[in-house]
């Protein structure tokens, strides 16, 4: 790599956490309420003890702006590690069966073992991210002609629904807890409590650490098994590395937000589309990328229909299923 | 797989009959007819056995027992099987269209077209719905095939895949409107349309009986009559040429036909997942044989599931009903997982 | 001998007939003809909430209603029924014919000679019709206390119907008598539900003594079309804050205040600092089967703490 192309991505790199760090002043400075910018860098840079503005700048919205930016790098990870490692274009947390198995689990956990707001939410997601994505590969690896792209993506789809089918029966049968669950169930970021943010976060950062660090393998990784064995990559380690960590960031997107879908699709494509394939630069763009689009996102879900105001997740998905279907036509 | 070979004329024609393909089908009709009995006699109701008997032939001992019987237990069971059948249809046609063996309706867009339109009115209109949903419900799914099939089949080239995904796709996209009603519309509404999302036979009447007969009675008859080319098909495409088949007439037939007949099921009772998927593995793991039999076998195994579950949905926890959906995913999937990992040394389709 | 007794019952029920169901035809919300019996003896109802509520209040004799299960200790019950009236499926000969879809064949073994149900129930009309006549409410069209009103005027329950309007009369006039309601505000949520406040424009029972007895309400709630609710975003809540606020936990589910609060406190940390009612210590916390129902019961309860509250010799607002 040249000096002047490193010296290039870098300052698209700088260039790209700037324009999230645009998107997070743009999203704090709107909402149902119309607050003057001024008074949003007032309550960004100097706040005041009962200033109702500041509390609704810093209590409101800026906690929801992490939300959407943590969720949005860590799907957006998860989506580039599994593309990577797979070298399946269309994989991601959601259309491989981990956002369900996680949202399953985090259901489960909430509603029998009441752990609303604890340590365990992650963990749960996690347990569940893990479950689905060994149903998933087990049913895939089962069917003739092995794991490939098109029968995990099957059998994702199946074990999505058979999860989705479960969640249902628990919904109907407890009327009541439909009420409660139906905007957690859609992926949403409004209303989310800063404990549980708190409890993934140690999960989002281990899981954006070894996705940086075993960026360079995933890459040789993404050339074909036997290129990366004859580079002299432990295959199955940084396998093992990168299913951890990509259970890791999605049981944290879960544990915030619920399940958003097609954001760890999208988003590594457009990455990609300008920087290659190496994976040392698409893993920290696609987090930082991914950020900046669930924030806008967010941003659009408020704003598009104000004052009522969609889930995040069902607009990542419309944004994302489009994306999905051109990807089809344009690769195959 | 047993076969007994007659020769006839000289040992110049021998006609192979799959001798265990044919008892396994006997097998099932008679557990189909021992479930149909048994639900016929099982309810909230008390009925004694020889009360339905009696109402059975014209002598119901109160007016509710005749309407019990005949309005409610006897077109709900008849609604279920026909239901079981048509999907289980539909997903093995699918899953030989396609030479995949995890296709199913869902993938046609099939249930997520009727899921929206149905939600959409069951909340914003429910005073409409309450009568036209069926029909509603199959406009829908018709719609939903129609821009899939339209999106996949523009270019030439690796179609069944593209096929397959572009469903997923738009499957997906459907699906977000529908989750945005139920999560933000009338909480009553979104209920009462989640209901009838897990797929039920609980409202079954009648009128759903009678049009799911007409359906078997012109879709049955021309898929059996399709075998040739589902059989041709499930080879390649070259071979299906070669066997003077049109493969992309025959396909879009095919594929036509899979979405009608699961169209007409889901608007009678709502998308119930998995009998496609399931019930033609569970066919074929039950008896080898060619693929008109196998159809056969898969239409009695679909039929034989969604009837069971209904039956057990409505009698296991009365009078809490459990919609008959829930059961097929739930006690399908899991079959389902445990059966393609025991096939998994045998090679299939 | 055994033609002779059919023939005698097809003789005695042919002339029984008209005594026994005398009927006459009304037409429900969905615009279906309807024959009704004018006194019936055996009602069915498909809404625990919103119609076997108002019948067990009227008097009405109820053989049979869809009811919930408890999250609580599983038993099955009537919501709000159980807290406003005492009637219970033990304490009482009505049969729990199941939750949504209902069981139709419990419905039928439960003989009743009319059924009530709503459009947004999952049971199909027709098969209801071939049980017994049934009558078809849409919320849309007839709004809940109206549906009250039909139900006692095809139940002959009116009479009933009269004396609890009257009573809800005199306790209202008390009210207004010795409350000056129309100089007090009152802020009624139903409470915070991800990241919004939900409102009605007129909640429940609790809404409708507010609004019956002329008290000033924040124009964000006056401005939802009749019978409408929505959710105000957190940003918004000083527009709610009034003389004093009411905000409702789930009793059924055994919660208290302090999950009202929890929920609050979710969608706005902080929330009591920016509602004067709150600083000042009128912010009230109550129960929401009360607060919520559609019957006369809590309408009267409404009434008597709104009272308790305001009449004291130096009452709030001033």
């Amino acid at each position: 790599m040249t000096a002047t192309r490193t010296i290039l991505t870098a300052s698209g790199f700088w260039l790209c956490v700037a324009g999230v760090g645009i998107a997070f002043l743009w999203h704090i400075s709107v909402g149902a309420k119309a607050i003057p910018l001024a008074t949003v860098w007032e309550a960004l840079v100097a706040p005041q003890e009962g200033v109702f503005d500041h509390v609704v700048v810093r209590e409101l919205r800026m906690p929801r702006a992490i939300f959407a930016i943590s969720v949005g790098a860590a799907l957006a990870v998860a989506g580039a590690l599994m593309q990577g490692v797979t070298r399946n274009p269309l994989a991601e947390p959601g259309i491989l069966g981990l956002l369900a198995g996680a949202t399953f689990a985090v259901i489960i956990g909430i509603g029998w073992f009441e752990l609303a707001g604890t340590a365990y939410v992650p963990l749960f997601a996690a347990i569940g991210a893990l479950v689905g994505a060994a149903l998933v590969w087990t049913i895939a690896g089962a069917a003739p002609g092995g794991a490939t792209p098109l029968t995990l993506i099957l059998s994702g789809a199946a074990v999505s629904g058979f999860l989705y089918a479960i969640e249902s029966a628990a919904l109907l049968l407890n009327e009541d807890a439909f009420d409660d669950f139906r905007v957690w169930l859609s992926g949403s970021l409004a209303g989310r409590d800063m404990g549980t943010f708190l409890w993934a976060l140690p999960w989002f950062a281990a899981g954006l650490i070894a996705a940086m660090v075993i960026a360079r393998q995933v890459t040789a990784l993404a050339m074909g098994e036997e290129t990366a064995a004859g580079l002299g990559v432990d295959t199955v380690r940084i396998k093992f590395i990168a299913l951890a960590a990509v259970i890791a960031l999605t049981a944290a997107a879960v544990s915030i937000a619920g399940p958003l879908g097609f954001v760890g699709l999208v988003i590594p494509h457009v990455v990609r589309l300008f920087l290659g394939s190496d994976y040392r630069l698409i893993v920290p763009f696609s987090a930082v990328v991914g950020a900046g689009y669930v924030v806008v996102v967010d941003i659009a879900a408020r704003v598009v229909l104000a004052p009522i105001e969609i889930s995040t997740g069902i607009v990542t998905t419309m944004l994302g299923a489009p994306v999905f279907i051109w990807l089809v036509r344009a690769r195959l | 797989m047993s076969m007994a070979s007659l020769e006839g004329l000289g040992g110049r024609v021998a006609l192979q009959v799959p001798l265990r393909a044919l008892s396994v089908a006997v097998a099932l009709a008679a557990a189909i007819l021992a479930v149909l009995v048994w639900s016929l006699m099982t309810g909230s109701y008390d009925l004694s056995r020889a009360e339905v008997i009696d109402t059975l032939w014209g002598n119901p001992p109160s007016d509710t027992a005749g309407t019990v019987v005949w309005e409610f237990r006897f077109p709900r069971t008849l609604t279920a099987f026909m239901v079981g059948a048509f999907l289980a249809l539909s997903g093995a046609t699918l899953q030989y269209v396609t030479r995949n063996p995890l296709a199913d309706p869902s993938l046609v867009g099939v249930s997520q077209g009727a899921a929206l339109v149905v939600v959409t009115v069951t909340i914003l209109a429910p005073g409409f719905g309450f009568y036209w949903r069926p029909l509603l419900a199959f406009g829908g799914s018709l719609v939903v095939a129609a821009i899939i099939l339209t999106i996949a089949s523009s270019r030439r080239g690796g179609e069944t895949l593209r096929f397959i995904l572009t469903g997923i796709g738009v499957a997906a996209l459907i699906s977000s409107f529908t989750q945005t009603l139920l999560t933000y519309g009338d909480v009553d509404g979104a209920l009462a349309a989640l209901t009838w999302l897990a797929g039920s036979v609980h409202a079954a009447g009648w009128d759903e009986a009678t049009w799911l007969t007409v359906t078997a009675m012109i879709a049955v008859p021309a898929l059996l009559a399709a075998a040739r080319p589902l059989a041709a098909i499930r080879f390649g495409e070259e071979v299906a040429t070669s066997l003077g088949i049109r493969v992309v007439a025959a396909r879009r037939g095919l594929v036509g036909l899979a979405v009608g007949l699961a169209a007409t099921a889901v608007a009678a009772v709502g998308p119930m997942g998995f009998v496609g998927l399931v019930a033609p593995h569970l066919a074929r793991r039950l008896a080898h044989s060619g693929v008109g039999l196998h159809l056969v076998l898969t239409a009695l195994t679909g039929a034989l599931m969604v009837g069971l579950a209904d039956l057990v949905g409505r009698a296991a926890f009365a009078p809490v009903q459990v919609p008959a959906g829930l059961f097929t995913a739930i006690i399908g999937v899991p079959v389902f997982v445990a059966l393609i990992l025991r096939t998994q040394a045998r090679s299939q389709l | 001998m055994r033609l002779l007794t059919i023939a005698a019952a097809v003789v005695i029920a042919a002339f029984a007939s008209p005594i026994l169901a005398e009927t006459r035809t009304i037409t429900d919300d969905l615009g279906r003809q309807v024959e009704i019996p004018v006194d019936p003896q055996a009602i069915a109802s498909l809404d625990d909430l919103r119609l076997t509520l108002p019948l067990i209040e009227l008097g009405a004799p109820v053989v049979a209603s869809h009811g919930r299960i408890s999250r609580v200790d599983s038993s099955q019950y009537i919501r709000s029924a159980d807290i406003l009236t005492g009637a219970s499926f033990e304490n009482s000969n009505i049969a729990f014919i199941g939750i949504e879809p209902v069981d139709l064949e419990a419905l039928a073994a439960a003989e009743p000679d009319l059924i009530f149900t709503l459009v947004t129930s999952n049971a199909d009309a027709d098969q209801l019709q071939a049980i017994a006549p049934t009558v078809v409410f849409d919320e849309d069209i007839t709004d809940r206390f109206a549906i009250y009103d039909r139900l006692a005027e095809m139940t002959g329950t009116e009479p009933r119907l009269w004396v609890l309007k009257d009573r809800y009369a005199k306790q209202l006039a008390q009210l207004t008598r010795l409350v000056d309601t129309e100089s007090i505000s009152i802020g009624l949520i139903e409470g915070g539900s991800d990241g919004a406040i939900a409102i009605e424009h007129t909640f429940g029972s609790l809404g409708r003594v507010v609004r019956d007895a002329g008290f000033i309400q924040p124009d964000v709630i006056e401005e939802i079309a009749p019978g409408g609710r929505a959710a105000l975003s957190a940003e918004l809540l000083p527009l709610l804050d009034s003389d004093i606020m009411f905000d409702t936990y789930r009793g059924d589910r055994a919660e208290g205040p302090e999950n009202a609060h929890a929920r609050m406190e979710e969608v706005f940390p902080g929330y009591c600092e920016a509602l004067t009612a709150c600083t000042e210590g009128n912010y009230y916390r109550i129960p929401r089967d009360e607060a919520k129902a559609i019957s006369y019961n809590a309408l009267s309860a409404m009434t008597m703490m709104l009272l308790t509250i305001l009449s004291a010799p130096a009452p709030v607002g001033e």
